[in-house]
């Protein structure tokens, strides 16, 4: 099956937690954002889940802002968005710093 | 290996029917693309009117909550976080049209290495980018000691309380030096409603009938208003994200109240699945509290003078405790 690639930045603790503000990500073609985030988590085993993903429903979108082309997720189809060649992906941190 | 996913997410928070893989118009203005979706009003937002929408609901606060006069000499306490950072930038763009008023930011620096250094410098180059003065006072400064120091102690509160107490206390310190008749404070919608439901769970029925965002006029204390109130925490992340204005990225390393951590996380939840609870909670609380005008019989502190209702305020009471636990913390 050919693949995509899709940049993720990482914004607030986020950024501290993954150690680096941008990673490219290479999915299947019929990719969805939960797949996206899925594989930044592996990425990174084990050592984001406790700030991207809510404890109880193991969501990233109760305490993160996730944009798509600069457009809100919620706005489109959720976590379950189609991801294109060439997407990006903004995750910000919405639980921190006053 | 990570957990898979879950998919609670924008699908589940409105009918799927409305729901598109493209941005639909703006709601307000009809013109331009939507980027955001409010759930708990159905709005979708494009960046300009998302933006003027967050600006006009905090004068909206302002003139319900009667928070400021058109010649107010206001204090904006700045953290150097995306809350205070956006509320200083909303209100110095509301200043211009009030040609009387001032506002100066004030920040504290608690002591915290590598965490406070960072906000401190924010907050100094977000001021001067807006032409803001910027008073920066220290925890060592006024109490003799830094959270870094207390943190290290010996001690029976977390770290967060004596942070939070002296903090305000250091808060209106600043503000009285700057010669302010306001303190503004960066106060989401979120803190609002995690105050209120942790009093609801503690039973502290005074406490949360006290919930005024519109401050009161104490003797001793400059008031303390909150315009942010009604802004929700995401989309001050979000307005912060689209000024494209820098802000602090790095967590408190003693961040953790345990309690308002359970509280946060539930209301969070529920938001997504019950959109609009927040405000819900917020306004609940507004409710309880009692007309503006009422005021508390303030005397002042035995050991530093200041205004406090007991005889012995909450900051002295806590450095003190620190001293008496150990030759370590003195």
């Amino acid at each position: 099956m050919a693949s995509i690639r899709v940049t993720a930045r990482m914004m607030g603790p986020l950024k501290e937690a993954s150690g680096s503000e941008e990673q490219e990500i290479t999915l299947n073609q019929n990719a969805i954002v939960s797949d996206a985030i899925h594989r930044i988590l592996e990425a990174h085993e084990g050592d984001l889940d406790s700030a991207l993903l809510d404890p109880y429903t193991l969501s990233p979108v109760t305490n993160t802002l996730i944009l798509l082309n600069g457009v809100e997720v919620g706005n489109l189809l959720g976590l379950e968005t189609p991801l294109r060649d060439g997407d990006r992906l903004v995750l910000l941190s919405v639980t921190h710093g006053g | 290996m990570s957990p898979r996913v879950g998919l609670i997410s924008g699908s589940t928070r409105v009918r799927s029917t409305d729901l598109t893989e493209t941005s639909p118009v703006c709601t307000k203005c009809a013109k331009r693309d939507s980027i955001y979706f409010r759930p708990y009003s159905g709005e979708r937002l494009c960046p300009t009117c998302f933006k003027r929408s967050l600006k006009e609901r905090v004068e909206r606060t302002i003139a319900r909550f009667e928070m400021l006069e058109h010649d107010s000499r206001v204090a904006v306490g700045v953290s150097g976080g995306k809350d205070s950072l956006g509320l200083l930038h909303i209100l110095a763009e509301i200043e211009r049209s009030y040609p009387k008023a001032e506002i100066i930011a004030v920040s504290i620096d608690e002591g915290v290495r590598g965490y406070r250094d960072e906000a401190i410098s924010i907050a100094t180059e977000a001021c001067g980018d807006l032409g803001v003065e910027h008073l920066v006072i220290s925890f060592k400064e006024l109490f003799g000691v830094t959270m870094d120091e207390i943190a290290a102690s010996t001690r029976e509160l977390g770290a967060c309380t004596y942070c939070g107490v002296l903090r305000r206390r250091a808060l209106n310190e600043a503000a009285m030096r700057v010669e302010a008749d306001r303190l503004a404070t960066g106060h989401t919608l979120d803190d609002m409603a995690q105050t209120a439901l942790l009093n609801v769970l503690r039973g502290d029925v005074n406490s949360l009938s006290r919930v005024n965002p519109g401050g009161s006029d104490l003797p001793g204390f400059v008031r303390r208003i909150k315009p942010y109130c009604e802004v929700p925490e995401r989309e001050s992340a979000l307005y912060a994200y689209l000024e494209g204005f820098r802000f602090q990225e790095l967590p408190c390393p003693y961040t953790g109240e345990a309690m308002r951590n359970d509280v946060r996380g539930f209301l969070n939840r529920m938001e997504i699945t019950r959109p609009g609870t927040m405000f819900t909670v917020y306004r609940t609380a507004i409710k309880l509290t009692p007309e503006r005008g009422e005021t508390t019989m303030m005397g002042t502190c035995s050991k530093c003078g200041e205004p406090t209702t007991g005889t012995v305020c909450r900051a002295c009471q806590l450095i003190d405790g620190l001293r008496e636990q150990g030759p370590k913390n003195a």
